[in-house]
């Protein structure tokens, strides 16, 4: 007999419920692994690899069926609960809608995980509810199976949404855990061990679940790495715009699928003057339309660019994903993060890194500098960074030198060449999101047939365009920031990645040059729904309560943690003494027949509890015997007792007991009886 | 001793399934009531049975068996008897009416008017009529067989819990298996097998039966059990009426006879347990909201008897 069909068994014979597994169980288990297919699928359709094979709605929907069915058959349990159904209506009303409302936004795999996290949770806390309200003999057990899904199903949704996983998310398990213990030992202390029944199965459970809890904590906590990586593996990483190859470098995409992404990932606080925030600089042009980037060699920032902030404007961004391109403008006059690592590819005017890379904790101020003041990202730090930003590859179509002595005819300015470009780039081009460009280089198709096309398009006619005029210039991506829902505060989402040229002059320096029409502007998608904004207001509160609860002193997680247990112990009581005044009957005690007849009947329940059979203790043995033998058990083998012996035992002791025909003769059979059912 | 009892038993019982095929649960149930001096009240839809098996029970009893169709306009001396004048001789003389009988079986107890049902309930507790200030005492055994239609409630008088609860026990036929209704066919095919039906005890046999029931040993932990069950009715919350004394008393009576019937000269746990519900669940009165609330009173004394520990 397993252990499993023991623990089970033992409870299902007492429990009034003839169901051996309940269906909010199995719905809350399925819900789970439901959910974990769902945000796989998320990140599956945004890498673009699972097109027709999971469409991100199918999940949906059956993560929505699985919670109407564990609300109607957990309703069909407990249905006298009103307090567990309104709780249970509202949050899984709340969880539907949601997944609803996000599926339409189906790049936006940080809700996805917000909703799982949050789902997550709810059935912790709900199945803490449940078997708090719950009475005694209903469906015990279903609190571990649903604690140990909702593990899964949070896990599953940390690893996916920030990849590494750190330690200290093991934390938010600790207090839903602890309660579902107390709970859980409360239960197993009602168990009536000194009436012979076994307690054993209930220990055990508990203890199991301590075990699986503590170790999946210690193992997700110790081996982070190699999860990340291996879950890194099976969804690939997420990137800070949406297109290029898997390293990293810029593709120029036919089409761009997070301009409907509404993900928020800078927050910026400041007088910004200038809306363009660079992120990575390219140099190199690959004739198949991808950007590449010089090797880069980091220096430390403090090498290069000071760090202490000089006076004058100054903004503070705060990253909301995960990133370590630190989004500056150009016109950057010094940078300071506080706990990291800044380093900067100072030889190629390029990006600035932070390290260590923090969910959430990154923030970041840039001073702005001032009109008389050349910031380092303007200067050419180095005479090989001009030559480079004139290069153009050496098998590249002639077209583009053509067209580009065509423009530039009887130019010598560069300011009146890079007019020029614009001009004739928005004169014989619009703004589209889908283009169909013939194999080969897509921007000399997009030049020649002159087609419509996007930001990147656009930047990167422009850069191949003024390169074959003799000027240097270079690719640049980050965001465009235009979202300003108070004064001196701007949020920067997804849909607000850009690309744009950046230009040499010996005047000025590095600036920035957008030849991207104004009808395809970021700034021109559409507004904010009420929704999404209260979700996001949602989500800060959460991320930072999170943060709170993440730095927050030791002694004040001690004051509150035993705050929540001095409540939960009140209420407790309350309940108890409630349940006292109630009943107010003392336990229930018969007349005694003497101490050896007690002995015997405690002796013969251990054996039945032994057995796998334990009787409880509102059947009298002659019944939970006679139903025993015609239960399926006796057929499988579950319960293997001695009938005939059992039997013998059972006539005689009542015959003794409540016939009045009581000798010690008989008395000493009985004890030899059950010295042979113990054999 | 118990074993001839137990046998006795099982005589009339294979006489009574005979006729009445598959229900031996209610056959037993109904035997166990005759035995502790109790009436039964069946609850049942029309056509399973429930005449024939009073009738079956009268012949295997050797006693007279009586039927009295309760109607509106029944009048309590239609079931009692009334002084007939005789113009021979100018005196008056008693008409026995139904209830002199060893079984008897009141049809439809809720049709008739409540004067008449209390006539009826009142005979079967003093098991005598009072006529003309005259005692008559009724034969022995008096065992009533009352049916109650519960599909109607047009025209009827339903019986209130207090009367109710003279019933020893309230037992429920329900349709036979589909097997066992095969049978029904094919036994009626020639002629009905309760023409065939034989006694198997005397009435006189019976009396002693009914005395010996009553020499049952009831262990004073069984006693306390029975009583904690009862309490335990008392202090649900879904009950507007609880179970009375005369309940407790049913309930032990009830299974010093299936004690007997099981081939046992004392009570064990489990003869309260198998009873319970048959003996109880007629006697209480739902709260409103737990009978609008899907619940049954069989479920409430279930769960009296799940809560209450057994002696052991």
């Amino acid at each position: 007999m397993s252990l499993a069909t023991q623990i089970f068994d033992a409870r299902i014979r007492e429990s009034a419920h003839p169901q051996r597994v309940s269906w909010p169980l199995t719905a809350h288990v399925l819900l789970s692994l439901i959910a974990y297919g769902f945000t796989e699928a998320i990140n599956l359709q945004r890498e673009g690899t699972a097109s027709g094979a999971i469409k991100g709605w199918v999940p949906t929907i059956a993560a929505s069926l699985a919670i109407a069915l564990t609300w109607f058959f957990n309703g069909r349990l407990y249905h006298k609960r009103v307090l567990t159904w309104l709780l249970r209506t509202v949050v899984y009303a709340l969880a539907a809608v949601y997944a609803f409302s996000i599926t339409r936004n189906l790049a936006a795999a940080y809700y996805m995980n917000f909703l799982a996290r949050v789902l997550g949770y709810c059935f912790i806390a709900e199945s803490a509810i449940q078997h708090w309200l719950m009475p005694e003999r209903n469906v015990p057990r279903g609190a571990y199976l649903v604690f140990l899904g909702s593990i899964i199903f949070v896990l599953a949704s940390r690893i996916s949404s920030t990849i590494a996983l750190p330690a200290h998310h093991i934390r938010y398990f600790a207090m839903p855990f602890a309660v579902l213990l107390a709970v859980s030992m409360r239960a197993a202390r009602h168990r009536e061990p000194s009436r012979g029944r076994s307690s054993a199965p209930w220990v055990l459970a508990v203890a199991i679940a301590v075990l699986l809890g503590g170790s999946l904590a210690i193992f997700v906590a110790q081996n982070a790495g190699i999860i990340s990586r291996i879950v890194m593996s099976i969804i690939r990483p997420r990137r800070e715009t949406d297109v290029g190859d898997p390293l990293g470098h810029p593709l120029l995409a036919h089409s761009l699928s997070m301009t409907d992404s509404d993900v928020r990932t800078l927050k910026v606080e400041g007088q910004l003057a200038e809306h363009h925030l660079r992120g990575r600089v390219f140099e190199i042009y690959l004739t198949n339309g991808a950007w590449g980037a010089v090797s880069e060699s980091r220096g430390s920032l403090d090498a290069g660019l000071l760090r202490a902030l000089p006076g004058g404007e100054r903004i503070t961004v705060s990253p909301l994903g995960n990133t370590d391109v630190l989004y500056v403008p150009l016109h950057m006059a010094g940078l300071d993060a506080p706990d990291h690592k800044i380093q900067w590819a100072a030889n190629w005017g390029g990006p600035v890194y932070a390290s260590p890379r923090k969910d959430g904790e990154l923030s970041y101020q840039v001073a702005i500098a001032g009109a008389d003041h050349r910031g380092p990202l303007v200067q050419a730090m180095n005479p090989e960074i001009l030559e480079r930003s004139l290069e153009l590859p050496e098998d590249i179509d002639p077209l583009i030198q053509t067209l580009a002595d065509t423009i530039s005819k009887d130019l010598t300015n560069t300011h009146d060449k890079m007019e020029a470009v614009r001009q004739y780039l928005w004169k014989n081009h619009s703004y589209s999101l889908h283009i169909d460009p013939k194999p080969g280089d897509p921007v000399v198709d997009f030049l020649d047939r002159k087609l419509d096309g996007h930001c990147q398009y656009f930047a990167t006619a422009t850069v191949l365009l003024l390169r074959a005029m003799g000027v240097p210039a270079r690719y640049t991506t980050g965001y465009y920031v235009h979202e300003s829902p108070e004064p001196n505060t701007w949020i920067v989402r997804q849909r607000d990645a850009h690309a744009w040229a950046e230009v040499w002059t010996d005047k000025d320096g590095w600036s920035t040059f957008d030849t991207t029409p104004s009808s395809g502007m970021p700034g021109q998608s559409g507004r904010i729904g009420w929704w999404p904004r209260l979700l996001e207001k949602l989500a800060d509160w959460g991320s930072a309560f999170g943060i709170w609860l993440r730095d927050a002193p030791f002694e004040i997680l001690a004051v509150i943690v035993s705050l929540i247990v001095i409540g939960l112990f009140i209420i407790h009581r309350r309940r108890v003494s409630r349940a006292k005044r109630k009943t107010l009957r003392p336990p229930i005690e018969y007349v005694s027949a003497g101490a050896e007849f007690e002995d015997l009947a405690s002796a013969f329940n251990a054996y039945l509890a032994w057995r796998g059979a334990a009787c409880p203790s509102h059947t009298p043995w002659r019944d939970h015997l006679a139903r025993l033998k015609s239960s399926p058990d006796r057929a499988s083998g579950i319960v293997a007792l001695r009938w005939d012996l059992a039997d013998e035992f059972v006539t005689q002791y009542a015959s003794a007991r409540f016939g009045g025909h009581a000798s010690a003769e008989l008395i000493r059979d009985l004890r030899e009886l059950i010295k042979r059912l113990n054999e | 001793m118990s074993k001839q009892f137990a046998e006795t038993i099982a005589k009339i019982e294979s006489n009574l399934s005979s006729v009445i095929r598959g229900k031996r649960e209610s056959i037993r149930l109904l035997t166990i009531s005759l035995l502790a001096g109790g009436h039964t009240l069946l609850e049942d839809v029309p056509g399973t049975g429930k005449t024939t098996l009073a009738k079956s029970m009268a012949r295997s009893i050797d006693g007279i068996f009586r039927r009295v169709q309760f109607t509106p306009d029944l009048l309590p001396a239609d079931i009692t008897g009334s002084m007939i004048y005789n113009p021979r001789d100018g005196g008056f003389y008693f008409r026995e009416g139904p209830v002199f009988a060893n079984v008897l079986l009141a049809d439809e107890i809720n049709r008739t008017s409540p004067r008449t049902q209390a006539a009826l309930l009142e005979v079967m507790s003093e098991r005598q009529v009072s006529v003309e200030g005259e005692r008559r005492v009724l034969p022995a055994p008096f065992f009533v067989i009352a049916t109650q239609n519960s599909v109607e409630f047009h025209g009827t008088y339903p019986l209130p819990e207090a009367q109710l609860d003279r019933f020893t026990m309230c037992v429920s036929l329900g349709y036979p298996e589909f097997k066992d209704e095969v049978e029904i066919l094919f036994a009626q095919h020639k002629q009905h097998p309760y023409d065939s039906l034989q006694p198997v005890v005397s009435c006189a046999q019976v009396m002693q039966m009914l005395e010996e029931v009553r020499g049952v040993r009831m262990d004073p932990s069984v006693a306390e059990y029975i009583v904690r069950v009862i309490e335990a009715t008392r202090n649900d919350a879904r009950l507007k009426l609880g179970i009375s004394p005369r309940g407790s008393l049913a309930l032990y009576r009830t299974a010093q006879a299936r004690a007997l019937t099981e081939g046992r000269d004392y009570v064990d746990p489990s003869d309260v347990r198998a009873l319970a519900v048959n003996v109880l669940a007629h006697r209480v009165m739902l709260d409103t909201k737990a009978k609008y609330g899907g619940t049954r009173t069989r479920n409430v004394i279930e769960d009296a008897i799940e809560k209450t520990p057994v002696p052991r």
